[in-house]
């Protein structure tokens, strides 16, 4: 119980975080730091695919409502959360590591956090930026937006999670 | 029976998968161009309510700024009143158009806007119950902002001129030249006009003002000026790239046109396709 409150107050917390600071940082080049992707990372590691998914859509479209994005958001984040058993399968089999389940090992646990989450976001903004853009003449400048903001987004989100959530998940 | 069963549990994840995404993917194709469901946008009043809410804990970054460009504003209205008085006083005559102007503007605030979008989208602290209808004309003192997207009771939503495909019909002031607006997505302080003939000489920093041909906005408005053109090599146009004065990133007050015979000229304009038609 106190689980699912914790995640719905960080649920919120990315909601409002994103859409009342991160869309109003300027970077230049449509750059944009989209942290949502973070909260998919970290919810628990054998939860069920259904709720993901579902979980995604909401916090998409509440996202989409604030933004007048319609369902942009909501399908980029329900296509990570489709991909994210198969990432987790691919880069780290077997492991419980986001719950810092390897206390010996911190420090390579966090890389692979680090590179999940870069996979994860690339992804998304994959999804996201060639959604937006709807057109293949501007392919070098999507591009390009691809993968600045996911440089970016990456570095927000890491920072995010080594500073409020690595600790509270080792606890 | 069984295998359509097992099928159907083998692949209900992607199932599920497929209707969420077609419902996002249709949401999003098909409010594109033309609003159809109105809840699902920052006017709602949940939303609107709560970028408003965090508007007034932010915008006293931007006061001084804001207060500054009224003055300069409210100056340059100072000197036209007092040019147009001395024209007055020399000229007697009654005109019976006066008092029932065709024009309206209501100012209004922005309560959030985004910019680093490949559409962008403004929302505003006025809606149908001030009189805001859908594809209105909003402007500032410095350039055209965009076109009324949707409308809620008490707020509504602006399509800015940083979105692709606005087309907001403009031309260049000097020659009458005119062509389209559009932007490639890249510099919130430039823009693109499309469709200008190449043939048609241009030069650098002449100003261009919207063309008023499809009523939204009036004629003779400031866009920005030409900072630089080159030849489309395919197609015998020139390339423009104009220069916004206003900043859209910190935009704050703004103005929307009510244009009273805007029915008139859609009726207008209307019955003349059809005449051509029929030729």
């Amino acid at each position: 119980m106190i689980y699912l409150f914790r995640y719905i107050i960080g649920a919120l917390l990315i909601v409002f975080s994103q859409v009342l600071i991160f869309n109003r940082i300027e970077l230049g080049l449509g750059t944009c730091i989209m942290i949502s992707p973070l909260f998919i990372m970290v919810l628990p590691f054998r939860m069920n695919l259904v709720k993901i998914l579902l979980i995604a859509f909401l916090i998409g479209s509440i996202i989409d409502v604030f933004m007048s994005t319609y369902g942009l958001h909501a399908s980029a984040m329900v296509f990570a959360a489709y991909i994210r058993p198969s990432l987790f399968k691919l880069i780290a089999p077997n492991e419980d590591y986001i719950r810092g389940n390897d206390a010996n090992n911190k420090y390579s646990s966090k890389m692979r956090f680090f590179i999940l989450l870069l996979t994860l976001v690339l992804m998304h903004n994959l999804w996201f930026f060639i959604l937006e853009s709807f057109a293949l003449d501007e392919f070098v400048f999507t591009s390009l937006r691809i993968l600045l903001s996911t440089v970016a987004s990456t570095t927000v989100a890491f920072i995010i999670f080594l500073l409020f959530l690595l600790k509270t998940n080792v606890e | 029976m069984k295998d359509l069963i097992a099928f159907l549990k083998k692949f209900q994840l992607f199932m599920l998968f497929a209707a969420l995404q077609i419902i996002a993917i249709y949401l999003y194709v098909s409010n594109y161009n033309t609003p159809h469901v109105k809840f699902i946008t920052s006017t709602n009043s949940i939303s609107g309510a709560i970028l408003e809410k965090s508007n007034e804990l932010t915008q006293f970054i931007n006061t001084p700024l804001a207060n500054r460009e009224l003055q300069e504003e409210n100056q340059k209205l100072r000197a036209e009143i007092d040019r147009l008085k001395i024209i007055m006083d020399t000229v007697q005559f009654r005109d019976t158009l006066i008092g029932d102007s065709t024009l309206k503007y209501i100012p209004a605030q922005v309560i959030y806007s985004t910019y680093n979008k490949r559409n962008n989208y403004i929302t505003l602290n006025r809606g149908s119950d001030d009189g805001i209808k859908e594809g209105m004309g909003v402007f500032t003192d410095k350039a055209i902002v965009g076109v009324v997207h949707s409308v809620s009771k008490s707020y509504c939503l602006v399509k800015s001129v940083l979105s692709a495909k606005i087309y907001i019909d403009v031309k260049v002031e000097k020659n009458g030249a005119y062509g389209l607006l559009n932007w490639d997505g890249i510099q919130p302080r430039r823009g693109q006009i499309d469709g200008i003939s190449s043939d048609i000489t241009l030069e650098k920093w002449s100003r261009v003002v919207t063309r008023g041909a499809s009523g939204v906005f009036p004629e003779g408005l400031y866009v920005g000026k030409i900072s630089s053109f080159k030849r489309d090599g395919a197609k015998s146009m020139w390339n423009i790239d104009i220069w916004y004065e206003e900043d859209f990133r910190r935009l704050t007050n703004v103005y929307i046109i009510k244009n009273n015979k805007k029915q008139e000229f859609v009726k207008l304009d209307e019955s003349l396709t059809e005449e051509e038609r029929q030729e």
